[in-house]
């Protein structure tokens, strides 16, 4: 039995984008799609349990890309049943007729329901916004379009807006946001991210700080041995190697192992290239530095290439050799290679979507990070 | 304290490990576990340093061959297949095999040469994780061996903990299972010990906890002023499956009742922890199997029927009795059937009974557990008729098709006044678009990641054995005698429906 998807089109009118229009197509759809699905599934099961709210960007930037979002959220409904709200603003130009500001498009996505016979259809709202005034009819669109007594989730997944409210809007009605700071390449980004975050009274994931969980891991593992520990105390030395686009991952690893440490204290130094500070804690004080590196060809990666930490007169490293596996290096990791299972981003954002609870770790490591970036040393 | 571990510990992946599988060729391990291994290394839950040591007597002409019939377990059993080739090369090629007696001291020596070679393999010392998927006798001869070749510690190792996994049957009634407790606490602490009823790791049972103590609406109603009964069923439609011989000195009683009934049961009755760190929920559960109301020996029979299938029909198939299954005796008297009456005596369930019955060769495979609340104090609709009476049910669906349905009455739309019952259902494969992962999965990966709520503490085992010791002391008091039989493919003998008319009540057709 195969999968149907179905299109329809709220045509645009007195009003626009009526939900009872849209509720409408959608159980239209599912009779489609049953017909179409063979019969023996002869019941539709609608399985919700989050309004998703994804933002879609135009190509208007570079690592902007309208169709990576769209795969992104069809990988991500089979395993997170949602209705998704996708927002897009496209040039007055494209508009169907003179005088259309905003037009919905629905779309359903049926499989068979996973051992229990029926199929599991999901709904999908597209609207698309024509110029800033098409754009303004987003969030009291989303409001009346989310279902009621669900919680609501932004995927921001691309450059924060540099003018307009829709941001600000869209996240006083949502539950929970998801971002990615590996796209939030422009100046200011990180520093209006720890301001959203700050404000935000809602649970909120990072991609990007989600890609640096397994490197993580395998860091705080450096340090579990007995006596170990202690040594992150007597720090006396930090090195990162990113890859040119992995810099806003360098940075917040650089954030969480200073603000894990209890460093907060730094200022910039010059350094004959990447970036330099002077981490300052009571008497203690000790270089940190940045580099990034484009010659790393023979495997496509992006992000951290290394990591040196010298401590207590020892020496910590973790080195990306290859797409998947890293070397160890410490006193009790002698040249240990090992596999660093990356997730897709898909893996991420359902992760993002399970526990709700606040991510203290993130807020320290980001606050330390956009504090470095703040100094003179990051725009070098 | 490792400051860079904060926020980690909910990733849920677990330390560097060498899990060592005694019994490491049988069908547990073929069928389950590395099954349950593959998935957890498919789903990257498995620690990126991780070996697998089979153990056994089998032997094999080398480790491919292992290899490739644990293969085929994982591509008929696995809940991810099939196999992916490539992460299965991955998967494999930590996977090493030991052939030996399980009484041959220089066995344990080479198995910890091999071990000290896995770890430098591997480039770090890392966990042992046992798992004794053995027959039980040879449990103790085990740990024995594992403690005279220093292969378990007892000391607090952050770094190379020792922990082993005890499969069921825990003992056969209450002595036997004290001593295998004190045989396994002279090798491990009480903490390192995981002693696992695969019951526990099923997403429903887990969901119990979560139903009850995680929504505002039904906890009020938990208890005997609104409850009139409870029933669980765990029925099963196939027979002993090759068994006989396995079956004949268990019996039901000792294979289900004693572990995954009780398990739900407890779930089901016990009162709310403190918080959900192991022994809180597992004082609780302690805490209602020590109020279970004992048996009176002379009067065994009015609370537990035990009877055993005769020929019959199942799933369209003619089935022998248990008494023609390979393994059993012709004069056997053995229940493959057995239904019991509990009653709690505590403040929140005193007048409630618990129905619990278990059976082999039943009309099909179901475990659920049922709540039915009181009829309404006044009949408002239907009096005359009746048809107005609709039972409250809340039923908890364990297997298959796993999922929560509340049973209630609704008006049927016309002028009439009249109810007709509903359901109002919930199904884990369409709320949350994926099937819930395996019981073994849930409870490996817990038990390398140290967590033991959902394993079973020793005084819990030693409860649960003292209330089944003393119905087995009943009836070998009542000498060997025949039992009521029940047709295969019927819900179970007379005698058990007799047990609840008596109450008015009557068991329900899951």
């Amino acid at each position: 039995m195969s999968a149907a998807e179905l299109r329809q089109t709220i045509l645009a009118g007195e009003a626009p984008v009526d939900p009872a229009a849209v509720d409408a197509a959608f159980s239209g759809l599912w009779r489609q799609a049953v017909e179409r699905m063979g019969g023996a599934n002869s019941h539709v099961v609608r399985a919700c349990l989050w309004n998703l709210v994804a933002h879609v960007p135009v190509q208007a930037a570079p690592g902007e890309e309208p169709e990576r979002v769209v795969r992104l959220l069809e990988q991500v409904i089979p395993a997170v049943p949602s209705r998704v709200i996708r927002l897009q603003t496209l040039p007055p130009s494209q508009a169907p007729a003179a005088g259309v500001e905003v037009q919905a498009r629905v779309r359903t996505h049926c499989l068979p329901g996973p051992g229990v016979g029926g199929t599991v259809c999901a709904e999908e709202v597209d609207l698309s916004g024509y110029g800033a005034a098409g754009e303004f009819h987003f969030p009291a669109l989303v409001r009346a379009l989310r279902v009621p007594d669900l919680p609501m989730a932004l995927l921001w997944l691309n450059a924060l807006p540099r003018e307009g409210t829709l941001l600000e809007q869209l996240i006083a009605d949502s539950d929970r946001i998801v971002v990615d700071s590996h796209f939030l390449t422009g100046e200011g980004d990180l520093m209006r991210l720890l301001e959203v975050v700050r404000k935000a009274r809602l649970s909120f994931a990072d991609l990007g700080w989600m890609r640096l969980t397994p490197a993580r891991y395998l860091i705080a593992k450096l340090f579990d041995p007995p006596g170990q520990a202690e040594k992150l105390q007597a720090l006396e030395g930090i090195r990162v190697e990113t890859t040119p686009d992995g810099r806003n991952e360098g940075v917040l690893l650089l954030g969480w192992l200073l603000s894990r440490c209890g460093y907060r204290e730094f200022k910039a130094e010059a350094a004959p290239a990447g970036h330099r500070w002077r981490v300052r804690r009571g008497n203690r004080s000790f270089p940190v530095e940045m580099t990034t590196r484009g010659d790393f060809a023979g495997f496509d990666y992006d992000g951290i290439l290394s990591l040196a930490i010298q401590a207590g007169n020892e020496r910590y490293t973790l080195d990306q050799v290859d797409q998947e596996h890293v070397a160890l290096d410490s006193p009790h990791h002698r040249h240990h290679k090992v596999a660093l299972h990356g997730w897709e981003d898909s893996e991420l954002v359902v992760a993002a979507l399970g526990s709700g609870e606040a991510d203290a770790v993130y807020g320290d490591a980001l606050a330390v990070a956009t504090g470095l970036m703040e100094t003179e040393a990051w725009n070098r | 304290m490792n400051p860079l571990r904060q926020g980690l510990l909910k990733e849920r992946i677990p330390d560097a490990q060498v899990m060592i599988i005694f019994g490491g060729s049988g069908d547990l391990a073929k069928r389950k576990l590395l099954p349950a291994l593959y998935t957890l290394a498919r789903e990257r839950l498995l620690p990126a340093t991780f070996a697998i040591m089979g153990v056994a007597r089998n032997e094999y002409e080398n480790e491919d061959v292992y290899r490739n019939e644990m293969r085929q377990g994982c591509d008929t059993f696995a809940r991810r297949r099939p196999v992916d080739d490539a992460l299965w090369s991955g998967f494999a090629r930590t996977m090493y095999y030991q052939s030996q007696e399980f009484d041959d001291p220089a066995a344990y020596k080479r198995l910890k040469a091999r071990l000290e070679e896995i770890d430098k393999e591997l480039g770090i010392p890392a966990h042992r994780l046992y798992y004794f998927a053995t027959p039980p006798s040879t449990f103790p001869m085990i740990v024995e061996h594992l403690m005279g070749s220093k292969l378990v510690s007892r000391a607090y190792e952050p770094w190379t903990r020792t922990r082993v996994i005890v499969e069921k049957p825990f003992g056969r009634d209450l002595e036997s299972a004290q001593a295998l407790n004190r045989k396994l606490k002279q090798a491990f602490r009480e903490s390192q010990i995981y002693r696992i009823d695969h019951y526990l790791g099923k997403e429903t049972v887990q969901n119990m906890l979560a139903f009850r103590f995680g929504n505002g609406i039904f906890e009020p109603l938990w208890n005997q002023r609104h409850v009139e009964q409870v029933q669980i069923t765990a029925a099963e439609s196939v027979g002993v499956e090759g068994r006989g011989g396995y079956f004949e000195e268990a019996g039901i009683l000792r294979d289900m009742v004693q572990n995954h009934l009780f398990q739900i049961l407890c779930l089901t009755a016990m009162e709310p922890p403190v918080s959900l760190d192991s022994d809180s929920v597992r004082d609780e559960k302690v805490k209602l199997l020590r109020s279970l109301r004992p048996i009176v020996p002379e009067r065994v029979d009015e609370s537990v029927v035990r009877a055993q299938y005769a020929a019959g029909h199942v799933l369209g198939r003619h089935v022998p009795g248990y008494r023609q299954e390979p393994g059993v005796a012709p004069g056997s008297v053995r229940e493959t059937y057995v239904a019991l009456r509990l009653m709690i005596d505590n403040w929140r369930w005193g007048s409630v009974p618990f129905y619990l019955r278990t059976a082999k060769r039943m009309p099909k495979k179901v475990t659920d557990i049922s709540i039915r609340f009181r009829d309404a104090p006044h009949l408002l609709f239907g009096a005359g008729d009746h048809r107005g009476q609709v039972p409250n049910v809340l039923t908890v669906r364990v297997q298959p098709d796993e999922g929560i349905s509340l049973h209630f009455g609704s008006k049927i739309p016309g002028p009439a006044m009249e109810l007709a019952p509903v359901n109002m259902e919930f199904r884990y494969g369409t709320s949350f678009g994926k099937e819930p992962p395996e019981a073994y999965e849930r409870l490996i990966l817990d038990a390398m990641l140290g967590e033991s709520t959902l394993f079973i503490r020793d005084d819990e085992t030693e409860a649960s054995w003292q209330f089944i010791t003393q119905v087995l002391q009943a009836w070998e008091a009542q000498g060997k005698r025949e039992i009521p039989v029940y047709p295969a493919g019927a819900w179970g003998p007379e005698e058990a429906d007799a047990m609840l008319a008596g109450a008015g009540h009557a068991w329900r057709q899951p």
